[in-house]
């Protein structure tokens, strides 16, 4: 908890991403803020069609048409990214903050070797020469744990394995050294053992270069092993956020609790395993009240018409526990009677 | 790779040997006695004779194509019934006129195409991707002969500019280069369209952009290289079809290639040299596609990802 | 990253016969070009038919014809357009208006009736190869082979050089060139849909092949059929009108659009209206056939992007 003061790294206050589709406006991102400092790795997690991806896309600005950024700042530094020109911008990304993506497969161009993909962000920023780019690109490869860089920087995409990739893709978004890394579900199409790996390779380089992480997942299973804080997202809004421990020794909100049950955990039969019934609410209609409140065991009227507030918790909490910020009415005051979820969910 | 490349040229073996077959059939298909068609009405029964023992009419079908095919190997297509040439001779200087022809066609089609084809992408579904569209369905529902008579009527007949006819001179290759290529333009264009718009969706173009790499870059070298690839069959099909559409734009403008030719011949009555000049023009399109298919198969060896 | 469920595209999907065509329909007239295309080709039809009932019925008179498109006159040669000649007259002082008007049944007809004989044969041969397989399919993919590798007009050039000039033989020739092409895309989409499971299921009932081909397979392939049926036209015509405009193919004085083209074009340097009306009526009835088809793929093939 060291990094009160301290400048971010990244400052997202208010963000709002929306798509402009023929049947109207899809707010997919609505009012998101978070913040990472150096040093810090700040996991995002949700569920499919939860808008962390799109938060993470709108971060970088690669929010393609119809989707636009229609609201908030997002500052890196201290500089808002959103007034920069198209072209001002292009100098920040792969060099200042940079992204790895889900499908190491495909992230990769097929025509071009890995060296040279490599060698062509480092020229881009550091204005080096081809040779000097090229002895670079090596150089990362080695840095991301790949044997024989010399001679795998001259194959193609297709000659390596996913896990090789996705160090590639690694060492294109390292290779000038960024203040933050957004790594989108880094993991989620790789073997298990490689997973474990390429966590370890991430944290590794963060350790060394003092960057900024934001890691976007579906999966707890990550969150737990490589975030400092977390911030869980729901139907494009933050429904929680929290340091790491706080939020798995106490998960406040229904839907964090829920996420937490359907962890698969060893010392539980699978048939036992508890998902959360129902899906995310589409854009197109969400409701007017909490989002959740269709999924959630406890819902009450209140749910259904108000809309309630990310807040720090002022009701039915236990007394000395440290709590993050929940957007849940059973933390207000407006809410009378225990704590429902009480006992239900921790994951100690 | 030598073995595709091995089983593609054994594959041609009987695509080569049927092209012959059907050429050489396409005689028997003149009604009545070819000898009478080919030498006319006036002929007499010994000039008839003469005719059917020359070219070997009195054997059996089977004979003759054997005999056909033997000579074909040699390099032997016969002789012109009207002057008594090698068909050979008179098909090889105006078969490299028509590959030129072609070539140029090729030039105006491939640089125009992709052109249009990658601004179409680029501005999708904005007034210049719909205009450029419109005019490429257009540039296709267009017979090249007409577009032809109207570059001419245009450039040589009201300008002055251009002349209307021959071949050699860089004067001389424009408005046929124009007129061969501006369906094949279409076509490609079209093709590079959507080759790209399936491109540039991919994550790598994604990963590109991430890196830093500016929009240009972006289009250029990341989609525009992938892209290429389903378009390189297009542009290589394109060519065997500048090869007939060269009957076309060769009479036009008076260019004394092998369509010309062909047509000349037909209007002969000269079997055997329609007969050659059909035979050369369809072996030279199935060689063409065949290292279009090996292109094609180079290229996309590192798309394959499994 | 939304996971949502794949359905196999376009196959499986067995909707009620009249409620499919309701869709094409409303798809066919929201889509630009369809409906564009739809709307000319509407038109020239209308033209095809006034000429054809005109004919039939004796005394009525629907034509929209001013004079009589084969009768000379003279005195008013080369005659520019004007409120009689709304496009002017020939070199024999015909009305080119009245010609083109006539002239539009002739080439309709030759392009329908050409595509529906190649497709008809096309059909017949692609279910052979495509259902039955084996020795069928490669005897009848590789003549598909040997007859596309004539690039484009060549093959009917030879048929029809050999079987004389006349307005059948270029139908004729012209089917045989559209066999092949309808052939592989039958095939191909056999094979598609011969493996799904709704088939396979049938087949293990113990239907009938005919049964199985005419009620399950048929209207499952219909739509790449009926799409490039329509591209397929354009083409067509396209070819018809450039043997006419060699000489090879319908013959004076049937006003063919391309014969008139050749006609014109030696009359060109002082008379430009003989080459640019028949030219333009060429371009509408192709563009038309074009960009229907192309609506038609956009409506039925759910793999192609807008």
């Amino acid at each position: 908890m060291a990094s009160n003061e301290q400048t971010p790294v990244l400052e997202v206050k208010g963000l709002q991403t929306s798509f402009f589709t023929p049947d109207g406006e899809v707010k997919a991102v609505d009012g998101v803020d978070f913040s990472v400092n150096s040093n810090e790795t700040l996991g995002i997690v949700g569920e499919s069609g939860s808008g962390k991806s799109i938060t993470s896309l709108s971060v970088m600005r690669l929010i393609q048409h119809p989707g636009k950024i229609v609201g908030g700042t997002i500052e890196l530094s201290g500089e808002d990214l959103l007034k920069k020109s198209k072209q001002q911008f292009a100098k920040y990304r792969g060099n200042r903050l940079s992204m790895i993506f889900q499908e190491p497969m495909t992230s990769l161009n097929p025509v071009f070797t890995v060296g040279s993909q490599i060698a062509e962000a480092v020229r881009i920023h550091k204005k080096l020469d081809k040779k000097a780019a090229w002895q670079e690109a090596v150089n990362m490869l080695k840095l991301v744990g790949i044997p024989a860089p010399e001679d795998r920087a001259k194959r193609y995409p297709h000659e390596l394995s996913g896990g090789m990739r996705q160090r590639v893709m690694i060492a294109i978004a390292l290779s000038c050294d960024p203040e933050l890394l957004i790594a989108d579900e880094p993991t989620t199409a790789l073997d298990v053992t490689i997973q474990a790996q390429i966590l370890e390779l991430i944290k590794e380089l963060q350790e060394k270069s003092g960057m900024a992480v934001l890691m976007i997942t579906h999966d707890l299973g990550v969150i737990a092993e490589t975030a400092d804080k977390v911030v869980v997202m729901y139907a494009g809004e933050v429904v929680e956020q929290a340091d790491v421990k706080t939020l798995f020794k106490r998960p406040l909100h229904p839907y964090t609790q829920g996420l937490m049950n359907a962890i698969p955990r060893h010392d539980i039969d699978l048939d036992e395993l508890e998902m959360i019934p129902g899906t995310v609410p589409t854009p197109q209609n969400m409701p007017s009240g909490c989002r959740f409140a269709e999924r959630c065991p406890y819902a009450r009227d209140l749910c259904v018409e108000k809309h309630p507030e990310l807040a720090t918790p002022s009701n039915n909490v236990d007394e000395g526990i440290t709590t993050g910020q929940t957007r849940c009415w059973i933390y207000t005051d407006e809410w009378d009677g225990p704590n429902p979820t009480k006992g239900v969910a921790t994951n100690q | 790779m030598h073995i595709f490349i091995l089983r593609r040229l054994l594959q041609l073996i009987p695509v080569l040997f049927g092209v012959t077959l059907v050429a050489f059939l396409i005689i028997q298909l003149v009604p009545g006695d070819v000898a009478q068609v080919m030498a006319g009405e006036a002929a007499s029964e010994a000039q008839l004779e003469q005719m059917r023992e020359n070219l070997g009419l009195n054997d059996p079908l089977v004979v003759q194509y054997g005999r056909f095919l033997g000579d074909l190997i040699m390099f032997d297509l016969g002789e012109s019934v009207r002057t008594g040439q090698p068909v050979m001779d008179i098909i090889a200087p105006r078969f490299i006129i028509t590959v030129e022809l072609a070539l140029w066609g090729m030039v105006v089609a491939v640089s125009v195409g992709l052109f249009f084809g990658i601004l179409s992408a680029t501005y999708r579904n904005t007034i210049r991707d719909y205009g450029t569209m419109t005019l490429a369905v257009v540039g296709l529902s267009m017979p090249n002969f007409w577009l032809g008579l109207l570059l001419i009527y245009w450039f040589s007949i009201q300008l002055g500019v251009l002349p209307t006819s021959g071949w050699g001179t860089w004067q001389q290759v424009i408005m046929p280069a124009i007129t061969m290529g501006t369906a094949g333009a279409a076509v490609i264009a079209r093709m590079t369209r959507s080759s790209m718009l399936e491109v540039i969706d991919q994550d790598y173009v994604r990963t590109a952009r991430a890196k830093g790499v500016s929009e240009r870059f972006v289009v250029y070298k990341h989609a525009f290289r992938n892209a290429l690839i389903p378009v390189v069959t297009v542009i290589g099909l394109q060519f065997g079809y500048f090869l007939s559409g060269a009957v076309l734009t060769e009479n036009v403008f008076a260019i004394n290639g092998l369509g010309r030719l062909v047509v000349d011949a037909i209007s002969q009555r000269d079997f055997p040299v329609v007969q050659g000049a059909v035979i050369v023009l369809a072996i030279t399109f199935v060689f063409v596609n065949f290292l279009v298919d090996i292109a094609y198969r180079v290229l996309n060896k590192r798309i394959d990802l499994n | 990253m939304g996971s949502t469920v794949n359905q196999s595209p376009g196959k499986a999907e067995i909707a009620a016969p009249e409620s499919r065509f309701k869709g094409l329909m409303k798809q066919l007239i929201r889509n630009k070009s369809s409906l564009f295309g739809g709307i000319i080709l509407i038109f020239f039809l209308l033209i095809a038919l006034s000429t054809v009932l005109s004919q039939w019925i004796p005394g009525w008179n629907f034509s929209l014809m001013t004079h009589s498109p084969t009768s000379t006159d003279v005195l008013n040669r080369f005659a520019p357009p004007s409120a009689d000649h709304w496009f002017g007259t020939d070199q024999n002082g015909r009305d080119i208006y009245s010609r083109i008007i006539f002239g539009t049944h002739l080439t309709i007809w030759i392009g329908t009736s050409a595509v529906l004989i190649g497709a008809v044969f096309g059909i017949f041969f692609g279910l052979l190869a495509g259902y039955y397989g084996k020795i069928w399919d490669t005897i009848i993919m590789r003549a598909a082979d040997i007859l596309l590798a004539f690039p484009g007009i060549l093959l009917a050039l030879a048929i029809v050089s050999a079987l004389g000039a006349s307005m059948n033989n270029v139908i004729i020739a012209l089917s045989i060139y559209n066999i092949p092409v309808f052939a592989r895309i039958v095939r191909g989409s056999v094979l598609e849909v011969k493996n799904i499971e709704y088939v396979e299921a049938i087949r293990a009932l113990g239907a009938r092949d005919g049964k199985i081909i005419f009620q399950h397979i048929l209207p499952n392939v219909s739509s790449p059929i009926i799409v490039q049926a329509s591209l397929q036209i354009a083409t067509t015509i396209l070819s018809a009108a450039g043997l006419s405009f060699l000489g090879v193919g319908v013959q004076p004085p049937l006003p063919e659009w391309g014969a008139m083209l050749n006609d014109g074009r030696s009359y060109m340097w002082d008379n430009p209206h003989l080459t640019i009306f028949p030219g333009i009526a060429i371009v509408l009835l192709v563009l038309a056939f074009n960009m229907l088809g192309d609506g038609l793929r956009d409506a039925l093939d759910p793999r192609s992007k807008k």
